[in-house]
C-alpha cells in the first residue's frame, strides 16, 4: 500500500480500487481508518497478501472495527458531562473573536483582520463561577480556508456510499491532511484537518457567519463538510451590528441545509440577552442539557451581580463625592481651596472608572489602559460646555451662592448671603446641616461639589456602565467603547453639539436623591475630606447601598 | 533605610495602588515628565514630589524620620550623662586603685564589642533579627489613622524588615556605646582637671615583675599616639599607696588612664561604628525600580516619536502591471458580484475599445462555475480578466482557485480589484485588503489592472 509514496497520483489508484472491488475497499477504508502509521511501512506485496486474506476473514473484524468507532463517536452527551462545544467557521469570520467575549477574556487568541490569524485548536473552559465544575469546553479551531477544495478531494477521493464520517476519517488518514513541506501550498489541508478532527471529537459545532458576508458557493461547502460530521450546528452570526449585514439571506440559505436555528452574537457590541439566546438554542439541540442550563443560570446571576456591584461602585463615588467639603475661613481666597477640591474629584473619578473597567474585566489593555483614549469619559468634569452637553443647567435651584462654573458650591457665604438666606437654603432642603448657621455666625465658609457636578457625575457614571455592559471582549477599537444607543444616530460628533442631546441625567439638578443630599452634612463620609478611606467606605456602606438602588431604578424607567 | 526621597517615592506607589487622591494628578505629571531629561530614579523621584506638591506626604514621612533621629539623640545624651556620672560616683576617693577602675570603665564595654564581632563574623549574610522589628514598631511614634500615615507606617515597617537593617541597629548601638564613652572621657578629664588623685594598685598574687610586665603591654598601645605610661620605679611605688604620691607619678598613672579609654574604648567603638555605617551604606536598600509599576512609567518615559510617523508609501511586493492582450477576452468575477454591470470596461477600454472581443462569462464562485469555467478556457484560448471585490479575503481557498484559472488561461490571466462602495470610513481596511491581494498577484506573478485608486 505505498500508493502514498507515489506523489503525482496516489489517490486515484486508491479510489479506483474502492469503486471497483468491495474487500480491497473495506481493507483500505479499514487500514486508512486504523493505522494511519502504517501505511508508509507496508509493501506493496503485503497489500495484496491481506487483501486476499480480507476476503475470507475480515469481514467481521470489519464490522466489529466498524461498531467501535460508531461508539467512540457520541452525538449526544450524557449528563453531567461537559459540553465539548467547537467554534468552526470560514477564515476571518471572528471565530476568536466570540471566544474572547464569550471568556470576558480579552487576551484570549489573536484577532486581526487577515486569513489564517489562528492556525491551532485551543481549548478554553467556561466553569461554573461557584463550584469551579466545567460546564462548557469551548474549541477554538482555524479558519476554513479551502472547503471547496476540500470537497473536491473528498468527492474525487472518498466513495459517496460511505458515511460522512467514514469518508472525513478517510481524509484525514491521507497524506493531504498532514501538511508538511512536501506538500504545495495548495495542496496542503492540514488546517481543515484540524478543524474536522475537531469536529469528529466534539458534541456540538458553532458556525460562525460573518453576517456582512453574501452567501457565497465556499460557505455552502463549508457547511457540507460539516453537517458530514453529524453532529449539531448552530450558525451564528457575528458582527450583526454592521449596516450591510446579510442576515435574511443567510437565513434562507441555512434553511435549505435543515440550519432552521441560529443565533445573533456581536462578539464586539455585545448583548447578554443574545448570550443567552446563543445558550438556550444550543440547549434545544440537546438531550441532556443540564449543564448549559446551570451555565445559562450562573452565568444570568454573575451578569445581574456584576451589575448591582457596579452600581455600588457608582454609588459609593457619588457619595464620597457628595460628602466632600472644605472649610475656609471668610475672608480666605477660596480659589487655591477650590482648585484642590476640583483636583481630588477628578482623581476619584478616573479611579472609579478605573474599578468599573477592572469589574468587568477591561484590564489594562491597550483600549482602556491609556487614559487618553477613554476621552469621552475623561472630559473634565469641572468644564462647563460639558454641562451644557448633558442638558443639565447650574443656575436651577442651586442657592446664590453657588460659585457659578466653579462646580463648587459655597454654603453659607457670608459675603453675599444673610443669615436669614441659610436659613431659607436649610428649610428649602439644600443644606441639611445646622451647624451652617454656626458657620455663618463664626465666620467659616464650607465648600461642597455642587449639584449640578454630582448629575453630571452620576450621569457619565452610568453611560459608561451602559457601554462596558455592551462592549464585548473582542472589541480592539477605543471609539467601540462609546455606547450610543439603540435609537441614536451614528454621528460620533454628536456629543459635541450644542443642541441638548439625549443623555439622560437620573435625576434633575435641584432633586438630588435623599442620600446625596444626607452625604452632605457628613464629612466623615468622604474619604477626601478625612483621607481616611476605609473607615469613611465603611461609614457610607448603607447610603451606597440605598442610592445604587436608585441608580438601577432609574434605568430601568 | 531607604533615602528620604527614595521613601516618597515608595510612599507615592503605595498610596497609588491604593487609588489615593493625591495634591495633584500622578497621570497629569507623569505625561508633563516625559520631556525632561534626567536619569530614571531622578524622574521618579522629581515625579513623587511633583505629585506630593502640597508637601503633605513629605511632612508625614519627615515626622516620622524626625521622631526616629530625635529619639536616637536622646538616648545618646542620656547614655553620654549616665556615664559621666557613672565615672563620678567611680572617682570620688582621693586614692584611685587603677586596675579596679580601667576594669569598671572597658571592663564591660570590651565583652559587648568582643561579643558583636563575633555575631557579626557567624551571622554573615544572614537576614536582620526580626525579633527587633517585632517588639519595636514605628506606630509608636505617630498617631493617625488616615491614610497617609498608615502608609507611611508600613513604609517603614517594610525597611525594618531589611536586611541591611542590621547594621543599622549596629551603628545605633555603638553610637551609645560612643557616647558612654566620651561621658566617661569628659568625667575623668574633668576630674582630673579639678582634683588631684594618687594611683595605686594592689595585688596578693602577683609580684611587682608581673606587674610591671602587664603595665608596660597596657601602655605599649597608648604610648604609640602619645601618651605617658609609668616606668618602672613608679609602678614599684604605686604599690599600695594610702596617700598623696609625687605629681609626676600620678599624672604618668593619669596619662594612662585617659590613653587607655581612648585607645582600647572609644577608637575599636569608633572604628566598629565606621564598619557598621560603611556597610549600611553599601547595603542600603534601594528603590527597586524593577517592580511593575515603575517599569510602566519608566517605559512610558522611554518611549519618544522622534520622527512622526508619515509613512503612507507601500513598501510590500507590488503586484506586476497587467499587460492587456490584443486578442479575445473572458471577463469573470471571482465570488462577489459587482454592482456595476460593465465593471471590466474600466480596466480594458484604455487598451481596447472593442467590446465584441469579450465575453462576459459572470460570477465564478460554486465548484460547477469553476469546472465550466476550465472547460471553456480548455477549448478558447482566451485571456481572462478576474473581477475581485476588493473586501474578499485573499484566503487560501480563494487564492487556489486563481490558480487554478491561472493555469487554465492560456493567454494568461490578469485581475481587476473592484472598489464597489468607494466607503470613506473604511478606508483604512481597504488599504490593508489591497496590500493583501498586491502579495498574494505578486507572489502568483499575476498581472493588477490598475483602476483603483489607493
Amino acid at each position: 500500500m505505498d500508493n502514498n509514496k507515489t506523489k503525482n497520483e496516489p489517490i486515484g489508484l486508491f479510489a479506483d480500487k474502492a469503486l471497483k472491488d468491495e474487500p480491497i475497499n473495506v481493507e483500505n477504508s479499514k487500514t486508512a481508518l486504523t493505522q494511519p502509521i502504517n501505511i508508509n511501512k507496508s509493501s506493496a506485496s503485503d497489500t495484496t497478501d491481506v487483501a486476499t486474506s480480507i476476503d475470507t476473514s475480515s469481514n467481521s473484524n470489519y464490522e466489529a472495527e466498524d461498531s467501535t468507532t460508531r461508539e467512540s463517536k457520541k452525538t449526544t452527551i450524557a449528563s453531567g458531562e461537559a459540553l465539548k462545544l467547537a467554534v468552526v467557521g470560514h477564515t476571518n469570520t471572528g471565530k476568536t473573536s466570540i471566544l474572547r467575549t464569550l471568556l470576558r477574556d480579552v487576551y484570549f487568541g489573536e484577532v486581526k483582520n487577515e486569513a489564517a490569524t489562528t492556525r491551532h485548536v485551543e481549548r478554553a473552559q467556561l466553569t461554573d463561577s461557584q463550584t469551579g465544575e466545567v460546564l462548557v469546553a469551548l474549541y477554538d479551531t482555524p479558519g476554513l480556508e479551502d472547503a471547496s477544495g476540500l470537497m473536491d478531494w473528498l468527492e474525487d477521493n472518498t466513495a459517496s456510499r460511505r458515511d460522512g464520517i467514514e469518508r472525513l476519517q478517510q481524509f484525514l488518514a491521507a497524506d493531504i491532511a498532514q501538511g508538511g513541506d512536501a506538500l504545495s501550498s495548495n495542496e496542503d489541508y492540514s488546517q481543515e484537518a484540524k478543524v474536522i478532527r475537531q469536529l469528529l471529537a466534539s458534541d456540538m459545532a458553532v458556525y460562525v457567519v460573518d453576517a456582512r458576508e453574501p452567501v457565497l458557493g465556499k460557505y455552502k461547502d463549508e457547511l457540507a463538510i460539516l453537517s458530514w460530521a453529524a453532529i449539531p450546528v448552530m450558525p451564528v452570526f457575528n458582527f450583526t451590528d454592521s449596516q450591510n449585514a446579510n442576515i435574511d439571506e443567510w437565513q434562507t440559505m441555512l434553511a435549505r441545509r435543515n440550519l432552521h436555528i441560529s443565533t445573533r452574537f456581536d462578539s464586539v457590541a455585545f448583548e447578554f440577552e443574545d448570550e443567552m439566546h446563543l445558550w438556550q438554542n444550543l440547549a434545544t439541540m440537546l438531550t441532556h442539557s443540564e449543564m448549559l442550563e446551570q451555565l445559562m443560570q450562573r452565568r444570568t446571576e454573575d451578569w445581574a451581580q456584576l451589575y448591582d456591584e457596579a452600581n455600588i461602585i457608582i454609588a459609593d463615588f457619588l457619595l464620597n463625592v457628595a460628602a466632600f467639603v472644605r472649610e475656609i475661613s471668610d475672608d480666605d481666597d477660596p480659589m487655591p481651596v477650590l482648585q484642590q477640591m476640583q483636583e481630588a474629584v477628578r482623581q476619584s473619578e478616573r479611579a472609579m472608572q478605573h474599578n468599573l473597567l477592572n469589574l468587568y474585566k477591561f484590564y489594562d489593555n491597550a483600549v482602556a489602559a491609556t487614559p487618553l483614549e477613554l476621552q469621552a469619559y475623561q472630559q473634565d468634569p469641572f468644564d462647563p460646555e460639558l454641562l451644557k452637553s448633558y442638558g443639565i443647567r447650574t443656575t436651577s435651584g442651586a442657592a446664590a451662592g453657588a460659585l457659578l462654573g466653579l462646580g463648587i458650591d459655597a454654603a453659607a457665604l457670608g459675603t453675599t448671603l444673610g443669615l436669614g438666606a441659610a436659613i431659607g437654603g436649610i428649610a428649602g432642603g439644600l443644606l441639611s446641616n445646622t451647624s451652617s448657621i454656626a458657620d455663618r455666625i463664626t465666620g467659616v465658609k464650607r465648600l461642597y461639589i455642587d449639584p449640578a457636578t454630582l448629575t453630571l457625575l452620576a450621569t457619565r457614571a452610568i453611560d459608561l456602565l451602559t457601554a462596558l455592559r455592551h462592549r464585548g471582549h473582542a472589541a480592539t477599537d477605543a471609539t467601540q467603547l462609546l455606547y450610543k444607543g439603540e435609537n441614536d444616530g451614528s454621528d460620533p460628533s454628536a456629543e459635541n453639539n450644542s443642541e441638548v442631546d439625549n443623555a439622560v441625567t437620573p435625576w434633575s439638578t435641584n432633586k438630588l436623591p435623599s442620600e446625596l443630599k444626607k452625604a452632605r452634612g457628613k464629612p466623615q463620609w468622604s474619604s477626601l475630606s478625612s483621607g481616611k478611606a476605609a473607615l469613611a467606605q465603611s461609614l457610607r456602606l448603607d447610603m451606597a447601598w440605598s442610592l445604587s438602588g436608585k441608580l438601577q431604578s432609574h434605568r430601568r424607567e | 533605610m531607604l533615602s528620604p526621597q527614595d521613601q516618597l517615592t515608595e510612599l507615592v506607589r503605595t498610596l497609588e495602588t491604593q487609588q489615593h487622591v493625591f495634591a495633584t494628578d500622578p497621570l497629569l505629571i507623569t505625561e508633563k515628565l516625559q520631556n525632561e531629561d534626567g536619569k530614571p530614579v531622578q524622574k521618579l523621584h522629581r515625579r513623587a514630589s511633583r505629585i506630593d506638591s502640597n508637601g503633605a506626604l513629605a511632612r508625614v514621612l519627615g515626622k516620622i524620620d524626625g521622631r526616629i533621629k530625635g529619639i536616637m539623640v536622646i538616648m545618646s545624651v542620656v547614655w553620654c550623662i549616665s556615664g559621666f556620672l557613672g565615672l563620678f560616683t567611680l572617682l570620688q576617693a582621693n586614692v584611685v586603685n587603677f586596675f579596679y577602675v580601667l576594669v569598671c570603665l572597658l571592663g564591660f564595654h570590651t565583652l559587648m564589642l568582643a561579643g558583636w564581632l563575633v555575631m557579626t563574623l557567624l551571622n554573615q549574610g544572614r537576614q536582620s533579627p526580626s525579633w527587633f522589628a517585632s517588639f519595636v514598631s514605628p506606630s509608636y511614634l505617630i498617631r493617625g489613622k488616615d491614610d497617609v500615615t498608615k502608609a507611611a507606617v508600613d513604609l517603614y515597617e517594610r525597611q525594618l524588615q531589611h536586611s541591611g537593617m542590621r547594621w543599622y541597629l549596629g551603628r545605633f548601638s555603638h553610637q551609645l556605646w560612643l557616647a558612654t564613652l566620651t561621658g566617661m572621657l569628659f568625667a575623668i578629664i574633668f576630674l582630673l582637671i579639678v582634683r588631684q588623685y594618687s594611683f595605686s594598685w594592689e595585688s596578693t598574687l602577683l609580684s611587682d615583675q608581673a606587674l610591671i610586665t602587664l603595665t608596660q603591654v597596657l601602655g605599649w598601645l597608648p604610648s604609640m599616639v602619645g601618651f605617658g605610661v609609668p616606668d618602672n620605679a613608679a609602678i614599684v611605688q604605686s604599690r599600695l599607696v594610702t596617700d598623696a604620691m609625687p605629681l609626676s607619678v600620678a599624672r604618668q598613672w593619669a596619662s594612662l588612664l585617659i590613653g587607655s579609654l581612648l585607645m582600647y574604648g572609644i577608637v575599636p567603638r569608633a572604628i566598629a561604628w565606621a564598619f557598621c555605617a560603611f556597610m549600611f551604606r553599601r547595603k542600603k536598600m534601594r528603590l527597586d525600580i524593577k517592580l511593575p509599576y515603575y517599569q510602566k512609567i519608566l517605559n512610558f518615559w522611554q518611549r519618544h516619536v522622534v520622527d512622526a510617523d508619515d509613512f503612507t508609501e507601500v513598501a510590500a511586493p507590488i503586484a506586476p502591471k497587467a499587460t492587456v492582450s490584443a486578442g479575445k477576452k473572458l471577463v469573470a468575477l471571482l465570488e462577489y458580484p459587482s454592482e456595476k454591470d460593465n465593471w471590466w470596461q474600466k480596466g480594458l477600454d484604455a487598451n481596447n475599445g472593442d467590446d465584441s472581443q469579450i465575453e462576459n462569462f459572470g460570477i465564478v464562485d460554486d465548484r460547477d462555475d469553476m469546472d465550466r469555467l476550465t472547460v471553456y478556457l480548455k477549448t478558447h484560448p482566451v485571456q481572462v480578466l478576474l473581477g475581485i471585490h476588493s473586501k474578499a479575503l485573499p484566503d487560501r481557498g480563494t487564492l487556489r482557485k486563481l490558480d487554478k484559472i491561472a493555469a487554465h488561461a492560456k493567454d494568461g490571466l490578469i485581475v481587476q480589484l473592484l472598489n464597489d462602495d468607494a466607503d470613506t470610513t473604511d478606508d483604512l481596511q481597504h488599504n490593508v485588503r489591497y496590500q493583501q491581494w498586491q502579495t498574494a498577484l505578486s507572489a502568483r506573478k499575476i498581472g493588477l489592472v490598475s483602476t483603483y485608486t489607493a
